[in-house]
C-alpha cells in the first residue's frame, strides 16, 4: 500500500485529472449520473416492496430496474476509481472514505440478502439506509 | 395488505404520513450538507486577509491546488486555484514549490481556530497574480 497509493497518484491518468480542464468535473459529473441511476433504481423498487409504493409488484419492478442500477453501478465505481486517484493517498487515509468504501461494501452485500427474498422489507430497509448513508459521506469527503 | 376493507382508508393516509416523513428526513439531510462546505466562499469570513509566508508543500491541479504555508511559527492551509486559473493569472505553477515565499490575499475561515485562507490574489516576488479578476 505504502508503494501502490503514491505510484497511483503519479500515473498518467491522475495527471491527467489533476490538469486538465474538463476531465475532472466530466467524471465528476459521471460519478453523480452513476448514483442517481442506482439510488433511483432501489430506491423505487424498495418503497415498493416496503409498501410505500403501489403498481407492479416487486418482482416485475425488480426485473426492470437491475440493468439500470447495475450500469449507474458500473458507472460511479469506474468515475469514482478514476477520483480516487488524484489524492490517493488522502482518501485512504480520510475515515469518511473508509466509512464509505465499508457502506458500499455493506450495500453490496445486502444485495445477497434482497435476492433470496426472505424479510424482503428489512433488507429494503437497510439496503435504503446503507445507500443513503454512503451517499452523504461520499458528499462529505468533497467538504474535509 | 390488499384488503378491501374499511382500514384501507386508514393505511392509505399512513402511508402518507411514512411518505412525508421520508421527504423531511432527505430535505433536513440535504439542508446540512452547505453549512459544513468549505468550498465555493460560504465558510470564510468577511473582509480581506492577508497572509505572507513560505511554502512548505504543495499539492496542485485539479479540483484546486493546495499550498502549506508557513507564517510567524504558524502552518496556514491555502487554497489556490486550478491550473487553467494559474495559467489565467499568468501565474508559472512552477513558482508554486517549496521554498518560495508568498503573500496570499483572499478570504480567511471563518473559524478563527481553522487556519485556512482561500487565495484570490497572490504575490511572488513583487509581482500580484489576480485569480479572480471579476471579483474584487
Amino acid at each position: 500500500m505504502n508503494e501502490l497509493l503514491p505510484a497511483l497518484q503519479q500515473s498518467e491518468l491522475a495527471q491527467a485529472m489533476r490538469q486538465a480542464r474538463w476531465l475532472y468535473p466530466a467524471v465528476n459529473t459521471a460519478h453523480i449520473f452513476g448514483i442517481a441511476l442506482l439510488f433511483g433504481s432501489l430506491v423505487t423498487l424498495h418503497l415498493r416492496t416496503l409498501g410505500l409504493l403501489r403498481g407492479p409488484d416487486a418482482a416485475s419492478l425488480e426485473r426492470l430496474v437491475t440493468p439500470v442500477a447495475a450500469t449507474g453501478l458500473l458507472l460511479a465505481v469506474a468515475s469514482g476509481a478514476a477520483i480516487f486517484t488524484t489524492d490517493a493517498v488522502k482518501y485512504a487515509g480520510s475515515s469518511l472514505f473508509l466509512t464509505k468504501m465499508v457502506l458500499l461494501a455493506a450495500g453490496l452485500a445486502n444485495v445477497v440478502w434482497l435476492k433470496r427474498k426472505r424479510a424482503a422489507r428489512p433488507a429494503a430497509l437497510v439496503s435504503l439506509m446503507v445507500w443513503t448513508a454512503a451517499i452523504i459521506c461520499g458528499r462529505l469527503i468533497g467538504y474535509t | 395488505m390488499h384488503c378491501r376493507c374499511p382500514a384501507t382508508t386508514q393505511m392509505r393516509e399512513m402511508h402518507m404520513i411514512d411518505r412525508r416523513t421520508l421527504i423531511a428526513g432527505i430535505a433536513a439531510g440535504m439542508a446540512v450538507t452547505p453549512a459544513l462546505a468549505h468550498h465555493g466562499w460560504r465558510w470564510t469570513a468577511d473582509g480581506n486577509f492577508e497572509l505572507t509566508g513560505v511554502i512548505t508543500a504543495a499539492r496542485l491541479g485539479m479540483p484546486h491546488g493546495i499550498l502549506d504555508v508557513e507564517a510567524n511559527g504558524e502552518t496556514w492551509t491555502v487554497e489556490a486555484g486550478q491550473p487553467w486559473r494559474h495559467e489565467r493569472a499568468g501565474l508559472d505553477e512552477a513558482l508554486l514549490k517549496p521554498g518560495t515565499e508568498i503573500t496570499v490575499s483572499g478570504g480567511r475561515s471563518a473559524d478563527e481556530a481553522d487556519k485556512r485562507v482561500k487565495a484570490e490574489r497572490i504575490t511572488i516576488a513583487g509581482k500580484l497574480y489576480d485569480l479572480y479578476p471579476d471579483r474584487s
